[in-house]
C-alpha cells in the first residue's frame, strides 16, 4: 500500500495534500465551537447525496414530477427518508447559514483580511434561499407550487429588469407551465450548486491562504492539536447531532404528530392545480417571516417589504467588514444584528400564530393533505397512476368532487348534513330545498314520511311541496295510522330504499329481503297504500308525481339531476330545480360524479350492481 | 521524498518559470554588440513585440469565439420567452355559463373557464385556464378574475359578497374595490363581459390576466 501511495504521490502530491489538511495545527487545540463551519459543509454534502439520488428517480415534466414524486414517497423502500432528508436539510442549511453569519458577527471576524470570506457566506446564504424557491416546485403538488408562485411575482418588482427576469426565470408570461419546471428544475441541480460549491472552495483556500480566524488569538494555556483527529471528532459529533436533529424532524409526524393518519416523512399534498384555489400557500419556515413582513406593506409600498428592507438590510451585512473597523462601528453591527434577529422571530411567531387561528388556513391545509392521501388511495385502486397523471384520478373521484360540485351547483338551495358539502355553513339563507344527506336511505325516507318532518326545513318546508298533496297525505292520513299501519309504513320504506341499492345499506337488505318483497307488494296494493294514485312502480300507477320504480339508484338519480322537469318525475310541478343536463348546466360526468356521491359510493367495493327486481330469495350479492 | 514524515507546512511551490538562457540571448541581452547588432536586436524585438501582440489577439479571439458560440446559442433559448411580448392583440370572449344559471342573488359565484390551453409545447382543448367570480344583479352581470392583484393567490369570497385574499388579508369591498390598508396595489380585476350575448343569454366573459404587484392594470 506503501507503494503505491509513494507513486501516486511524486506524481500528484496528492497525498501530502491530504496530510496537509488532516494534521492542520490548531494551536489552543480543537474546540467545540469550531465546528460550526464543518456543520455546514456538512449539511451541503447531505444535500449533494441526497439530491444526487433524487435525481435518479426523479422526472422533471409537469406531466410527470408529481408521479415520479409520488412513487419515491410511497413505492420506494427509503424513498421517504431520502426525501424527508432532503426536504428538512433544505431547511436547516439555511439556519446554519445564518447561524454560522451571526457567530462570524459577534467574533468579529470580517474583519480585514477575512472581509471576502465573510461576504461569501452571505453569498451561500442567497444562494440557500435561491435553491430553496427553485426546490419548492419540483414535487409539482398544490403546497410547492403555489409556494413557489409568489416569490416569482416578487421578481417582478426587482428595479428595471424585474418584468424580464420574471419572464426568463418562469419561461413566459404565465406562472406554471412546463419551462417554468424545466427551468426551475436547472437552475435547482446545474447552476446553483456548482455556484455554492464555488463559493465553499474560495473560502476553503481562503482559509488556509490566510490562517484560520480562530488561530488569531489561540488559547495559550492549552497545547496545540491536529485537526485529525482531535478537531474532525468534534466536527463529526456536532455534524451527527444535526442528522440526528433532521431526522427527528422526518419521522415527527408520524411518531409524535397529533394527526393519526400521517405516513412517513414529507407527505405530498394534492396534485398541482393552477385553476384551484389552494388558501394554504405558505412559503416554508425559515421564509416565513418574509411571508409575515408583506402583509404590512399596503399597496403601492410592497415593493418596500419585498426588496427596500430586505435590500437595506442585507446592505448593511455587506458593509459589516468595513463599519466595523471602530470599536464603535463593532457595537453596531452587533446590535444591527440582534435587531435582525429579533424581528425575525417576532415575524415569525406572528405568522405561525395568524395561521393557527385562522380557520380558513386551516381547512384549506388539511384539505390539501387529505386530497394528497386519497390520490395514494386511488393509485392503489387503480393498479397504478393512468397516463393522465395523478390529478385525473382526483378528478374522477365522486369523493373528492362531490362535495365541491354540490357546493358549487346545489349548495344554493339544499343542504348536506345541514351544511355546503364541504363543511361550510350559512344560516343567512334558509335551505330551500331539501337536505341530501342519507338521501334514499331508510332514515331519510322515515323523516319523509313523518308528519311532523314533511313541511320542515329537512324535507319541502322551503319548497313549494309544503302545501301539496304529498304533505296533505303525510300530515293528514299517515298521521292516522293504525299500528298495524304504521308496521306495513316500515316495509313499504324498506322496499322503496331497496330500490337505490345503496352501499350502507346493502347487507341490512340483503337480509330484510322478505320484508322488501312485502313492500313491493303493499306499494303496488291500491287496497293498502295509495302511492299508485299519484306515483308510478314497476309499470303500474299515474305519473302525478315522480316514478318511485329505482328512486334513489343511479339511473333514477341521474335522470333527476339531469331534467327534475321531466315527466318520469316532477313534469311541469318542478319547483325550481334547474335541468343541469337540459341545459347543458353541468356535464354528464359531473352529475355522475355528484349522484355517486349523493349514494356514498366512491371506492371499488361500493361500485357494485344492486338489482331492483324482486327475488324471494337473497338478494343480489 | 520521505513519506513517514508527516510535514507541518505544505510542499513548496514549484519555482517560477524563467527562460531559458539562449532566448534571453535572442532578446538582445546577451554580452555587448555593436551598433548594427544592437539595432537589429532593437528591430528583432519589435517584431518579436508585434508577433506576440498579434499571438495574443489571435489567442484571444479564437478563445472568445470558441466559448461565445455555445454560450451565445444557450442564452439565446434562455431568453425565448421574451421574444413574445405583446400577444397577438386582445384576448377573445369565453362562454362562461347561460344568464339562467347564475343565481341572481347579488352574490359572486366562481366558475372555471374553459379554453384551448397552449402550455409551451402542448395544446389541450377546453380545459380549465383559470376561474372567473360572475355577480348578477337583476339583469347586470359584473365578472371578475379570481386572481389576486398582489402576488397569485386565489381570492375567497367572504359572508356579505365581499372578497378576502388569504395569502396576506387583502380585502375588496362588494364591487371589487380595494379596502384601504389592505396589502394589494389595486382592486380586483375586472373583466369585460360581453353585453350582446348577455341578452341572448350567455355569459361570455373576455378572460384575460393582469400583471400582478403593480398599481395598473396591465394585460400579461
Amino acid at each position: 500500500m506503501k507503494t503505491v501511495l509513494h507513486w501516486l504521490n511524486q506524481r500528484t502530491h496528492l497525498v501530502s495534500f491530504c496530510r496537509a489538511l488532516l494534521y492542520e495545527r490548531i494551536p489552543g487545540g480543537a474546540r467545540w465551537r469550531y465546528a460550526w463551519g464543518s456543520v455546514v459543509l456538512f449539511a451541503f454534502v447531505v444535500q449533494l447525496i441526497t439530491g444526487f439520488f433524487l435525481w435518479t428517480n426523479y422526472s422533471p415534466s409537469t406531466q410527470t414530477a408529481y408521479e415520479s414524486v409520488y412513487y419515491i414517497q410511497n413505492e420506494m423502500a427509503g424513498g421517504w427518508l431520502l426525501r424527508g432528508l432532503h426536504h428538512y436539510t433544505a431547511q436547516i442549511f439555511v439556519v446554519l447559514v445564518a447561524l454560522h453569519i451571526l457567530q462570524m458577527i459577534i467574533d468579529g471576524a470580517y474583519r480585514a483580511p477575512r472581509e471576502i470570506n465573510f461576504w461569501l457566506a452571505l453569498v451561500i446564504l442567497q444562494l440557500s434561499v435561491f435553491l430553496s424557491v427553485t426546490g419548492w416546485l419540483l414535487p409539482w403538488d398544490q403546497r410547492g407550487f403555489f409556494g413557489s408562485k409568489i416569490p416569482s411575482n416578487l421578481i417582478q418588482l426587482a428595479p428595471v429588469v424585474g418584468p424580464y427576469l420574471r419572464t426568463v426565470l418562469i419561461g413566459g408570461s404565465e406562472y406554471g407551465t412546463h419551462h417554468t419546471l424545466t427551468r426551475f428544475f436547472a437552475f435547482h441541480v446545474g447552476l446553483l450548486p456548482w455556484l455554492m460549491m464555488g463559493a465553499f472552495m474560495v473560502r476553503g483556500y481562503m482559509n488556509r491562504r490566510l490562517g484560520r480566524h480562530y488561530n488569531e488569538s489561540p488559547r495559550t494555556d492549552l497545547p496545540a492539536a491536529t485537526f485529525w483527529p482531535d478537531q474532525f471528532l468534534r466536527n463529526a459529533v456536532a455534524c451527527l447531532a444535526v442528522l440526528a436533529f433532521v431526522l427527528f424532524l422526518v419521522v415527527r409526524p408520524k411518531l409524535f404528530g397529533s394527526d393519526k393518519g400521517a405516513g412517513w416523512g414529507v407527505e405530498l399534498t394534492a396534485p398541482a392545480d393552477p385553476s384551484t384555489n389552494f388558501s394554504a400557500a405558505r412559503p416554508e419556515s425559515p421564509f416565513l417571516w418574509l411571508f409575515q413582513l408583506l402583509k404590512k406593506f399596503p399597496g403601492e409600498t410592497e415593493v418596500i417589504g419585498a426588496y427596500v428592507v430586505p435590500g437595506l438590510g442585507f446592505t448593511v451585512l455587506l458593509l459589516m467588514p468595513f463599519i466595523g473597523r471602530w470599536k464603535l462601528g463593532r457595537a453596531f453591527n452587533l446590535a444591527f444584528t440582534l435587531g435582525i434577529v429579533i424581528a425575525i422571530a417576532v415575524l415569525t411567531t406572528q405568522a405561525l400564530r395568524e395561521d393557527s387561528h385562522n380557520a380558513e388556513y386551516q381547512a384549506a391545509a388539511k384539505r390539501g393533505v387529505a386530497e394528497g392521501r386519497r390520490v395514494v388511495e386511488l393509485a392503489h385502486f387503480n393498479g397504478g397512476i393512468p397516463p393522465a397523471g395523478a390529478i385525473s384520478l382526483l378528478q374522477n373521484d365522486p369523493f373528492t368532487q362531490g362535495p365541491l360540485l354540490f357546493k358549487q351547483h346545489c349548495a344554493s338551495c339544499h343542504r348536506f348534513g345541514g351544511e355546503d358539502g364541504i363543511g361550510g355553513r350559512d344560516d343567512k339563507d334558509a335551505p330551500s330545498a331539501a337536505d341530501l344527506k342519507g338521501f334514499a336511505g331508510r332514515e331519510w325516507l322515515s323523516g319523509l314520511l313523518d308528519p311532523a318532518q314533511i313541511s320542515g326545513p329537512h324535507y319541502f318546508g322551503g319548497t313549494k311541496f309544503k302545501d301539496g298533496e304529498m304533505a296533505k297525505y303525510v300530515e293528514e292520513d299517515v298521521k292516522e295510522f293504525k299500528p298495524a299501519q304504521k308496521e306495513e309504513l316500515k316495509k313499504v320504506i324498506a322496499a322503496l330504499s331497496a330500490e337505490a341499492g345503496l352501499k350502507a345499506q346493502r347487507t341490512v337488505d340483503a337480509g330484510d329481503a322478505t320484508t322488501i318483497a312485502q313492500g313491493r307488494k303493499l306499494i303496488s296494493d291500491a287496497d293498502t297504500m295509495t302511492c299508485l294514485e299519484c306515483h308510478k312502480f314497476n309499470g303500474e300507477g299515474k305519473t302525478k308525481a315522480p316514478d318511485l320504480t329505482g328512486y334513489g339508484s343511479m339511473e333514477w338519480l341521474t335522470g333527476m339531476i339531469g331534467n327534475p322537469a321531466h315527466k318520469r318525475f316532477y313534469g311541469g310541478k318542478n319547483d325550481r330545480m334547474p335541468p343541469f343536463a337540459e341545459k347543458g348546466l353541468l356535464k354528464r360526468q359531473e352529475i355522475e360524479l355528484l349522484a355517486h356521491w349523493l349514494r356514498g359510493e366512491w371506492d371499488p367495493d361500493d361500485f357494485r350492481v344492486a338489482t331492483t327486481k324482486p327475488t324471494t330469495t337473497q338478494a343480489a350479492k | 521524498m520521505n513519506d513517514e514524515q508527516s510535514s507541518e507546512s505544505p510542499a513548496p511551490p514549484p519555482p517560477p518559470f524563467t527562460p531559458p538562457a539562449d532566448v534571453a540571448a535572442a532578446r538582445g541581452e546577451a554580452d555587448g554588440a555593436t551598433a548594427a547588432t544592437a539595432a537589429a536586436a532593437a528591430a528583432a524585438v519589435a517584431t518579436n513585440d508585434r508577433r506576440t501582440f498579434l499571438k495574443k489577439v489571435g489567442a484571444v479571439a479564437a478563445g472568445a469565439v470558441a466559448v461565445l458560440v455555445p454560450l451565445g446559442a444557450g442564452l439565446a433559448t434562455f431568453f425565448n420567452p421574451l421574444r413574445k411580448r405583446g400577444g397577438g392583440g386582445a384576448a377573445d370572449f369565453i362562454k362562461v355559463t347561460t344568464f339562467e344559471a347564475l343565481k341572481d342573488d347579488g352574490l359572486p359565484h366562481r366558475f372555471p373557464v374553459l379554453a384551448d390551453k397552449h402550455n409551451v409545447w402542448m395544446t389541450e382543448k377546453n380545459v380549465a385556464v383559470g376561474s372567473v367570480y360572475l355577480k348578477r344583479t337583476g339583469d347586470r352581470v359584473v365578472a371578475w378574475n379570481t386572481v389576486c392583484p398582489h402576488l397569485g393567490c386565489q381570492v375567497d369570497v367572504v359572508a356579505g359578497g365581499s372578497f378576502k385574499c388569504p395569502c396576506h388579508n387583502s380585502m375588496f369591498g362588494k364591487d371589487g374595490s380595494l379596502t384601504p390598508g389592505s396589502v394589494s396595489p389595486r382592486g380586483m380585476d375586472e373583466l369585460e363581459v360581453d353585453l350582446v350575448a348577455l341578452k341572448t343569454g350567455e355569459v361570455r366573459v373576455r378572460y384575460q390576466n393582469f400583471v400582478a404587484s403593480v398599481a395598473e392594470k396591465r394585460p400579461l
